[in-house]
């Protein structure tokens, strides 16, 4: 595949990146190492590969931020619709690149969403009539109308992230760079814009979309992979989907279907459920569901209710409750996923049980105490929450010391405090860099290191807010079995996610966010298309499958057990 | 600074950015020539109405304990420190304040009164965005004036990142409340670190971001927002114009 570069041959690539090298300043190696790789246009292709393989440089070179922002040391050549980038200012290439970033709250600087989302046209000088058609049909198809009153920083993670995307790809530039721009986004509101950046490539926009979830990918022209820097594949995104031992020698892992096609050992990938479906009864898979009491031995027995929550009410303000009648008790041991759409009230929930605002009505027991009768330091060793943003509660020189600070808030006693803190850093597997700068760190580590924060005070329920969000995907496979093997220590696990698939495999059980109220749902509601609709849901293929052959299940290998597959 | 925004669609609001800027100027200079209670008391008077027509009112209250300081001081300060001479009012070691001394105290007071109205006014009234462009369409570069209300568009999201951080260190048991005054101002480092450098981090990508965005591309830039200069403008400058030359008529009279 290394050698499909040359797609569309004929005017001047959209982008065409020649030898292209670059080290950070004070950097070991090279973060892009001799990369050629050729874009037309037109194309939609994926940019892929585990973090830290320069995805991110790559894309930032598109438009000259590295190395114009970046410090360090460039060589080769990046030209965009034939024009070397080294010779063009940033704002100067805005008219051909627009790029969304990975850390997409840092564009956000206006004081309206109508406002912001026409910014760059009106740098660009565009007309009025033109920066207003154009603003109406972005905020529809980011679904962004019923957010126009609101101002910008009040918004949700995902609300942010639509925004972000809105305001660049309102101008629609020939080119598009988008770095990971579905890390915060519901399913629907994902499946909104791929199908939005769909119809930009057709109308001959070039779109690069850097991304850890290749499903995202199935509809993608090409896909180009890194690993350490260097271009490692790029081919058609078939081919390279399908190359189960190409993705996983870089640290990659290929979609279920894909995976589940190797295990049962089917001539070929499946394309879609149906197909997936066909080949496995072809290939003579009946099942077997006499596993099913096998898999319902696996999970740990879970004990007595630790969190109890009842008629949570609760809003900023009184006019637009949020919370309209939380219900929900949760057993020690247990895993639990908390999905619904943006905006819907999740984060505000966690802020409910963790005490950081009151609910209006409604009670919640944590441990056997009410959370609004103790006191901070009393609530943190029976209730837990990591926060989305690692770097929201990181402030000390060391992660030792970073650890520490929670503990001695607590009021451990010093001599037990270096106990605890071994411990904790044990468990997430950082004892080896106790003394090393949290700031230094990479982003799959502070939030492995947050996570330790708040295990050392040793708290029963653990909140996590969005664990897996930025980290690829070995280091979510990672994190999500740290979080199981709390429940096995019998722990109470709570986390938010937007990641169906993930929330199926590791959860035991799932509930949703919908009209200010928790539901529970299972895979037979998968099937239920006007919730699904409601919930703005998509069922992961695992789910489908799974429910094809009759199955409770949606988890990888529990399917592979049911349906009777030979170990690895 | 957004917390004080009331909205546009009033007198003021409706009226163009650059005379907005430039009712504020006039509106500011009106008190600074006059210095007697009478004049400052109607120009007080005026705003005060302007404030509630505009809805800027509210924000007056929710500084409400800020005013009475300033009346306080202002009043009490002039009083004693500006002995005038007149009817004597009361005597304090040497000092002796005049009913005239009180009463140019009170002028003082309302004149800084007056200015904290018409802040309220502008900002309650005018978009960031907005002040950015009235000042440009008066001849102030691009640049600069988007620079000028970079603050006051950064404040908001600023204080949403220090909130952010203040729950997630009071989640890790701390409690700012607790402790003397040593070990409170030892337990906001938990997050004043965090905010300064998500702040600091912030204004190192802001650069990036902006350009990004297209700014300082060079092209002459144009605006969503349609701001049309009507009769009403011309109406509100010279009612402000009149309002100076009565001050000035007033104070050489």
């Amino acid at each position: 595949m290394d050698e499909a570069t040359n797609l569309s041959p004929g005017n001047a690539p959209a982008v065409h990146f020649e030898n292209l090298t670059f080290t950070y300043k004070r950097a070991d190696g090279p973060a892009l190492a001799d990369v050629n790789l050729r874009i037309e246009s037109g194309r939609f292709v994926g940019l892929i590969g585990r973090n830290g393989a320069g995805k991110s440089t790559l894309a930032r070179c598109v438009n000259g931020i590295v190395p114009k922002f970046v410090k360090g040391k460039l060589d080769g050549r990046v030209s965009v619709l034939g024009r070397d980038v080294a010779r063009e200012t940033v704002a100067r290439m805005t008219p051909s690149v627009g790029i969304v970033f990975q850390d997409f709250e840092t564009q956000i600087f206006s004081t309206g969403l109508m406002r912001e989302i026409a910014f760059v046209m009106e740098n660009l000088g565009r007309p009025r009539d033109e920066m207003r058609e154009a603003v109406e049909r972005w905020v529809d198809r980011l679904d962004l109308r019923d957010l126009l009153g609101r101002e910008p920083s009040t918004l949700s993670g995902g609300q942010k992230q639509r925004l972000a995307l809105a305001s660049i790809l309102a101008a629609e530039p020939p080119i598009l760079v988008l770095d990971e721009p579905t890390t915060d986004l519901d399913p629907i509101s994902a499946a909104e814009l791929l199908a939005a950046l769909k119809a930009l490539a057709h109308s001959g926009r070039t779109i690069l979309f850097i991304t850890h979830e290749l499903d995202f990918l199935r509809d993608a022209d090409e896909i180009a992979v890194l690993d350490q820097g260097r271009l490692v594949a790029h081919g058609a995104a078939d081919a390279v989907l399908g190359d189960g031992p190409l993705l996983e020698r870089h640290g990659l892992v290929a979609p279920a279907l894909s995976r589940l096609a190797a295990r049962l050992r089917l001539p070929r990938a499946p394309r879609d459920v149906d197909d997936a479906e066909a080949l496995i009864r072809q290939a003579g898979y009946d099942g077997h569901p006499e596993n099913l009491a096998d898999i319902d031995a696996r999970n740990p027995p879970l004990g007595d209710t630790v969190l109890s929550v009842s008629g949570v009410r609760f809003g900023y303000r009184p006019e637009a409750p949020v919370l309209e009648g939380v219900d929900l008790s949760v057993p020690a041991g247990m895993a639990l996923a908390i999905l619904g759409q943006n905006g819907s009230g999740k984060t505000t929930l966690m802020r409910n049980l963790v005490g950081i605002v009151e609910p209006w009505d409604g009670e919640i027991v944590v441990d056997g105490r009410d959370v609004a009768s103790m006191s901070a330091a009393q609530r943190a060793t029976r209730i837990g929450m990591v926060f989305q943003n690692p770097d929201h509660q990181i402030f000390c020189a060391s992660a030792a010391e970073e650890v520490a600070f929670g503990v001695r808030q607590v009021g451990v006693a010093e001599e037990a405090i270096d106990e605890r803190v071994a411990e904790a850093l044990a468990f997430v597997g950082l004892s080896d860099e106790a003394d090393a700068d949290p700031f230094s760190m990479d982003k799959g580590r502070r939030k492995k290191l947050a996570l330790a924060s708040v295990l050392a005070c040793r708290p029963k329920v653990i909140l996590l807010d969005e664990p897996t969000t930025g980290l690829d995907v070995l280091e979510q496979e990672a994190m999500m079995n740290l979080l199981l093997s709390l429940c096995a220590s019998g722990h109470a696990v709570i986390f938010i996610t937007h990641h169906v698939e993930l929330a199926m495999r590791y959860a035991r059980e799932i509930r949703v966010m919908h009209e200010g109220r928790l539901r529970a749902i299972d895979n037979t509601d998968f099937a239920d298309g006007e919730l699904m609709a409601a919930t703005r849901l998509t069922p992961p293929p695992m789910a489908e499958l799974s429910r094809r052959f009759g199955y409770p299940t949606a988890r990888f290998d529990e399917l592979l057990m049911l349906l009777g597959a030979e170990d690895e | 600074m957004r917390a004080f925004f009331v909205g546009e669609d009033n007198p003021i609001g409706r009226t163009h950015p650059s005379t907005r800027i430039g009712l504020l100027v006039l509106a500011c200079m009106a008190p600074l020539l006059v210095n007697s209670w009478p004049p400052m008391a109607a120009l007080l008077a005026f705003y005060l109405m302007a404030a509630i027509a505009t809805g800027a009112w509210r924000s007056l209250l929710r500084v409400k304990s800020l005013i009475v300081v300033f009346l306080v001081m202002s009043t009490g300060l002039w009083t004693f420190f500006k002995p005038l001479p007149g009817t004597p009012l009361l005597t304090i070691g040497p000092i002796t304040a005049t009913v005239e001394s009180l009463l140019f105290g009170v002028a003082m007071g309302m004149r800084v009164l007056s200015f904290l109205a018409l802040a309220l006014i502008f900002l309650g009234t005018t978009r960031v965005e907005d002040i950015g462009y009235g000042l440009e369409r008066l001849g102030v570069p691009y640049r600069l004036a988007f620079a000028l209300s970079l603050s006051f568009r950064l404040t908001p999201l600023f204080l949403e990142s220090a909130e952010q951080i203040a729950a997630a260190q009071k989640v890790r048991g701390l409690d700012l409340n607790e402790g003397g005054l040593v070990e409170k101002a030892r337990r906001h480092v938990a997050i004043v670190v965090p905010v300064l450098i998500s702040a600091l981090r912030r204004a190192d990508g802001l650069a990036l971001a902006l350009e990004s965005k297209g700014f300082g591309a060079g092209h002459k830039r144009t605006s969503l927002v349609a701001h049309p200069v009507t009769r009403r403008d011309g109406l509100a400058l010279s009612l402000l114009v009149t309002i100076n030359l009565a001050a000035l008529a007033y104070r050489w009279l």
